[in-house]
């Protein structure tokens, strides 16, 4: 079988799977829980104009934080490292690693499947967000352009989160822990070093690549110098493609052990 | 006769383990029975011929390409691993009409061969149901259908009858003999003596990552024959047994286990032990429980015939 004819095959079956399971559900309604905040959050404002802070000031300051630093890597972490140890768990990295399709077309057949579960999560999150922003003047919305650019770096964002744990999951047998260390240890402290030295974080690009200049995200600039964007987009694209080819490599060579290979 | 599968000096271990050493061997078309007590090194022996392993040392290749990282090979390779290995929550008809189609089967007949092999195993009114609501011998045989879905020239089977009832294991005895019957290769791993012999009469008797022997399995039979049995009696009376049994010349030793109203007999002669056994519950109509003879087992034969060596 081809490769691309491959690939749509496991793309299907694990968009199809994928979409059914429970850590889906679980995560979708993790992502629903600042789009809960912010409704009431609007509802209050409706109420009581005079609030000293609005819904709008309250997505960009709090919730957009919750979504950009912590929600997206870990799902990112879930669906990247998975897409090799889930196979290896369950036993069923034996039917597929004997079929006749190259080994690169399972990994990018499940990378996109989980790439496009999650995009959708992360944006379901962004656009009830937006709407409800907008509830009280829906005729004239105002920041979509915004919206947009954050479905963007959304979307560019998991493309190289879930590329890069999908590397830690096909070299490692304890990704998940490593990837918790990454997120929680190596992302929240580094990036706001100073000079250079944040750079060599992927939180780093992807908060350069967010408004920086709206007044509503001056949180986010909070200690860092932001790269330029299309630098910013260039590094990321590129640690998404390196992370993929070396998975594919390490993937196509590595054995699994899988539990009862001592028999 | 083509040779199907070639091991040339062919070892794996894990870490410190052997799994396999120093195997060199041919096969050819018909079944063959790998045979050997479990942890002998069989499951290694066909993961290395299916190329979920990597040889430490040697080579195998199976219809004169190597396997490892080969996937263009395995169109021509059925493959049925000894342990579950589902996506459970898929129906069995989802999981084989997927394997089917990666495995090459063309779109147009997908449907038609995926409904003959689960026909051929008994589930396609069951094709609907969750893979995670069906029984092991269900599962067991689902597994069957898929590693033939795609007809195969080489079937690698590992444990395929384990927890299937009696009457299906007939029929896939059955199965596998009409396979070999149209010229293709099935390499079938078991511990299990008597699911061997009801398949074929080639057998290469694996033990401790070696090849201990090659050839027909009357030679393991005569093996298992000829050394000394423990046979395990279960009853209401062992002791109105025994007495019945004590003046049986192929009997060496009898003791009791009170606790669990059994008794256990030595035997040098397992035939004629079983045949005076036999006539003399029919006659002395005796209730027994249950007969267990824990020597008739490969392990039992390949530790007498190691401690012989």
């Amino acid at each position: 079988m081809g490769f691309f004819a491959a690939l749509r095959q496991i793309f299907s079956l694990y968009t199809y799977r994928s979409a059914r399971s429970k850590k889906i559900r679980l995560f979708f309604i993790i992502s629903m829980v600042p789009v809960v905040v912010l409704l009431v959050a609007k509802i209050l404002e409706i109420a009581q104009p005079s609030a000293r802070i609005s819904a709008e000031e309250i997505f960009s300051r709090i919730l957009l934080v919750i979504y950009i630093q912590l929600l997206l890597p870990i799902m990112a972490l879930f669906f990247g490292s998975s897409i090799v140890q889930e196979e290896v768990e369950n036993r069923t990295l034996v039917f597929l690693t004997t079929a006749p399709i190259s080994r690169s077309s399972i990994l990018l057949g499940k990378y996109l499947s989980y790439l496009l579960l999650s995009v959708v999560i992360v944006h379901a999150g962004f656009i009830f967000s937006f709407i409800i922003i907008n509830l009280d003047h829906l005729g004239g919305v105002r920041g979509f352009g915004v919206f947009l650019n954050f479905m963007g770096v959304g979307l560019l964002a998991l493309a190289s989160y879930i590329a890069f744990f999908a590397l830690l999951g096909t070299v490692f047998r304890k990704s998940l822990i490593l990837g918790l260390m990454f997120i929680f240890g190596w992302e929240s402290i580094v990036q706001y070093f100073p000079g250079t030295t944040q750079k060599f974080t992927l939180i780093h690009y992807v908060k350069s690549l967010l408004p920086a200049s709206s007044g509503n995200v001056k949180f986010l600039v909070l200690r860092l110098e932001p790269s330029p964007a299309f630098e910013s987009m260039a590094v990321l694209i590129g640690i998404a493609l390196i992370s993929l080819i070396a998975a594919s490599v390490v993937f196509k060579r590595k054995e699994y052990s899988l539990r009862d290979n001592l028999s | 006769m083509k040779t199907v599968v070639e091991a040339r000096s062919l070892s794996k271990w894990y870490g410190n383990i052997l799994g396999i050493s120093d195997i060199t061997l041919e096969i050819v078309p018909g079944i063959i029975g790998l045979l050997g007590p479990n942890g002998a090194g069989k499951s290694t022996f066909l993961k290395l011929m299916v190329g979920q392993l990597r040889p430490n040392i040697g080579t195998v290749e199976v219809l004169g390409e190597p396997v490892f990282a080969n996937h263009t090979l395995f169109k021509k390779i059925g493959f049925c691993p000894e342990f579950d290995c589902y996506f459970h929550e898929l129906s069995a008809w989802r999981q084989i009409v997927f394997l089917a189609r990666l495995h090459g089967v063309p779109d147009g007949e997908v449907t038609e061969r995926a409904q003959k092999a689960l026909e051929m195993v008994g589930l396609l009114e069951s094709r609907d149901r969750l893979i995670r609501e069906f029984s092991l011998g269900m599962r067991q045989r689902l597994k069957f259908a898929i590693a033939v879905v795609h007809e195969p020239e080489v079937l690698i089977l590992d444990e395929p009858l384990r927890g299937i009832d009696p009457l299906w294991r007939m029929r896939i005895i059955e199965i596998i003999k009409r396979y070999a019957a149209e010229g293709k290769t099935v390499i079938v791993a078991s511990h299990i003596l008597p699911e061997i012999e009801a398949l074929t009469e080639d057998i290469i008797l694996i033990h401790q990552g070696k090849v201990f022997a090659q050839g027909n399995i009357q030679y393991i039979r005569d093996l298992i024959d000829s050394h000394p049995h423990m046979v395990s009696i279960g009853c209401e009376h062992p002791r109105q047994l025994a007495a019945l049994m004590v003046g049986e010349p192929s009997i060496s030793n009898i003791r009791f286990e009170e606790s669990e109203k059994k008794v256990v007999f030595n035997t040098d002669n397992r035939d004629r032990f079983f045949n005076v056994l036999n006539r003399l519950i029919v006659d002395n109509n005796v209730a027994v429980e249950e007969i267990l003879a824990p020597d008739d087992n490969l392990q039992a034969v390949f530790d007498y015939l190691v401690e012989g060596h």
